[in-house]
């Protein structure tokens, strides 16, 4: 591990040196003799949400389930009188494609309208924004610790329990077998701190070497599976620290992810995860990575979390997503008493696709958490979603 | 690394070795490549591989609806499951081509083998078609919804005529 760790660092002094490497090396690939191909796409999405308002009303956590925007203690019963809806989900995407003498260029950018809502106008957002170049993949896109084909086909966006984040990376994929491969990957190294004492989680910037990834992946007839290891250094040098005293604490995950067919069109998909650099990984951020104590110590948080869909179709045009996802954290004693401890989703819902472009679905949500003083609370919601795919 | 820590790591990896068996290739969804292509009778293998051919296209449906992976990997995944359906369409023109050839031993009037070979013969040529067609990359899903219809329509046009109902599949 050690040494893993010192190699980590090498790399990471040597960092704009590789990117500027890189960067020629796809550069030179890129043949201006050879057509690149362009196309365009995403979908326009409308939700309509039915359901109890989050902690304090707040836009964000009306829109979309946001773990600590679930109220806590409001003694309030399910509660359907509240309705809102948007847009904000929906996607554009631009990609080229070329090949070139060491492998297909692929380029990738997408957006939504999904960043921090005010009012009713939706500020853009950068989902992904990326290159591959054969088993190599420069750029921002979901973190390779997760297995995307195992998240769950929710329209009220992600269950609690799953991972999934997406920031910069450097990947490279490598096939071991004709079914399976391994991917190593530098990713972006972004902390969440609990300085003790104080009420939020604050992030802090990426002067760290960068969070190493190892992901060992396998398909066949009946679907796939994933396991993934996950290296971080979590550290109060960055520079939004308000503590005068450094320190650093190397943490580790794994995470088993899969999707198993069980019918013709059927299929379990499902999510294990575990460890102490897991919070920012999982549970949409709910979590901080560390607790920093009054003494300036960082305390690693230990997370547990998991996430089982299975989907059914009930004819090709119409399917059913049932899930149920858990997470807890176990962070530091000195931790504001305040901050969520457990939380968990289910979801249900009927999709129809009439046809190639346009889907229409209704969904279930109940989320729920807990403090670490114990208190709870929950939210239902229904959601109806049409999507149009373009 | 606490000892708790360490049990649950070691129990992730027992359950990764569990599910990567569950998740091989032990019970294929797709008939073998190797099956015997000579049984047009009662449950035809023809009809199986028309049925994978539908199943293929169900599964390129869903994967216009999935929300989590990029455009760049559902185009990959959209990719594999197109040479599947070559694939498919391939063996289907072989079975084709077994049941022209088991015409002989029916008990078929002679006006009556001509149209069983006939539509034993178009099936052949559109499942040609849909194959050349995946198989060049330019198989766009309507082009592929209207080679599946036009296959299913030689199938059912056959077994409305030749196949005892009792051992209907489709």
């Amino acid at each position: 591990m050690i040494s893993l760790y010192k190699l980590i660092h090498s790399l990471v002094d040597r960092f704009p040196v590789t990117v500027v490497v890189i960067t020629l090396f796809i550069g030179h690939s890129v043949s201006l003799a050879e057509p690149l191909q362009f196309s365009a796409g995403g979908f326009f999405k409308l939700n309509v949400l039915s359901g109890g308002i989050s902690a304090g009303g707040n836009l964000n956590g009306d829109s979309e389930l946001w773990i600590p925007d679930i109220p806590v203690d409001d003694g309030a019963d399910a509660d359907f009188s509240h309705l809102n809806s948007h847009a904000r989900e929906s996607r554009l995407w631009l990609r080229a494609v070329q090949d070139t003498p060491l492998g297909r260029l692929e380029a990738l950018v997408e957006g939504d309208l999904d960043a921090d809502r005010i009012d009713n106008s939706h500020d853009p957002r950068l989902r992904h924004a990326y290159i591959v170049l054969g088993r190599l993949l420069v750029g921002q896109t979901y973190t390779t610790f997760t297995n995307t084909s195992a998240l769950a086909d929710l329209n009220s966006g992600i269950a609690v329990g799953n991972v999934v984040t997406r920031h910069r990376q450097l990947r490279w994929q490598q096939p071991m077998t004709a079914t399976a491969s391994i991917s190593v990957a530098l990713e972006e190294p972004l902390n969440r701190l609990h300085f003790a004492g104080e009420a939020a989680i604050t992030g802090t910037g990426d002067r760290r070497p960068p969070d190493l990834v190892v992901k060992i992946d396998r398909t066949g007839n009946r679907g796939n599976i994933s396991l993934s290891a996950l290296v971080r250094e979590i550290s109060t040098t960055g520079p939004t620290a308000p503590s005068l005293q450094t320190d650093s604490a190397i943490g580790t995950a794994v995470s088993l992810a899969g999707r198993i067919a069980t019918g013709s069109l059927d299929n379990l998909r499902f999510m294990f995860n575990h460890g102490n650099a897991l919070a920012r990984y999982s549970t949409l951020s709910t979590y901080a990575d560390a607790t920093v104590t009054p003494a300036g110590e960082i305390e690693l948080a230990t997370l547990s979390s998991a996430m089982i869909a299975w989907q059914h179709f009930w004819e090709p045009r119409w399917r059913s997503t049932f899930a149920f996802s858990y997470s807890r954290a176990d962070p530091h004693g000195t931790s504001n008493r305040e901050l969520t401890r457990d939380s968990r989703s289910a979801h249900a819902n009927l999709i129809w696709t009439p046809g190639r472009r346009l889907s229409v679905g209704i969904e279930f949500l109940h989320g729920w958490r807990s403090l670490l003083n114990g208190a709870d609370g929950e939210l239902q919601r229904l959601q109806l979603t049409t999507r149009i795919n373009f | 690394m606490p000892g708790h820590c360490l049990n649950r790591y070691l129990y992730c990896l027992l359950m990764s070795c569990l599910v990567a068996g569950c998740a091989g290739d032990t019970a294929p969804l797709e008939p073998d490549h190797n099956a015997d292509d000579t049984n047009s009778g009662s449950i035809s293998l023809h009809a199986v591989m028309s049925e994978q051919l539908a199943l293929e296209n169900a599964r390129l449906h869903v994967l216009l609806f999935d929300l989590h992976r990029t455009e760049t990997v559902l185009a990959r995944e959209r990719g594999a499951l197109v040479a599947r359906i070559a694939e498919a369409a391939r063996r289907l023109q072989r079975g084709a081509a077994v049941i022209t050839a088991s015409s002989a031993s029916l008990a078929l009037a002679p006006v009556e083998v001509d149209r069983f070979n006939a539509l034993a013969l178009t099936l052949a040529s559109r499942a040609d078609t849909l194959a050349d067609r995946a198989e060049a990359g330019t198989l766009g899903p309507e082009q592929l919804e209207a080679g599946l219809a036009a296959i299913d329509a030689t199938c059912n046009s056959c077994h409305a005529l030749y196949r005892d109902p009792g051992n209907q599949r489709r």
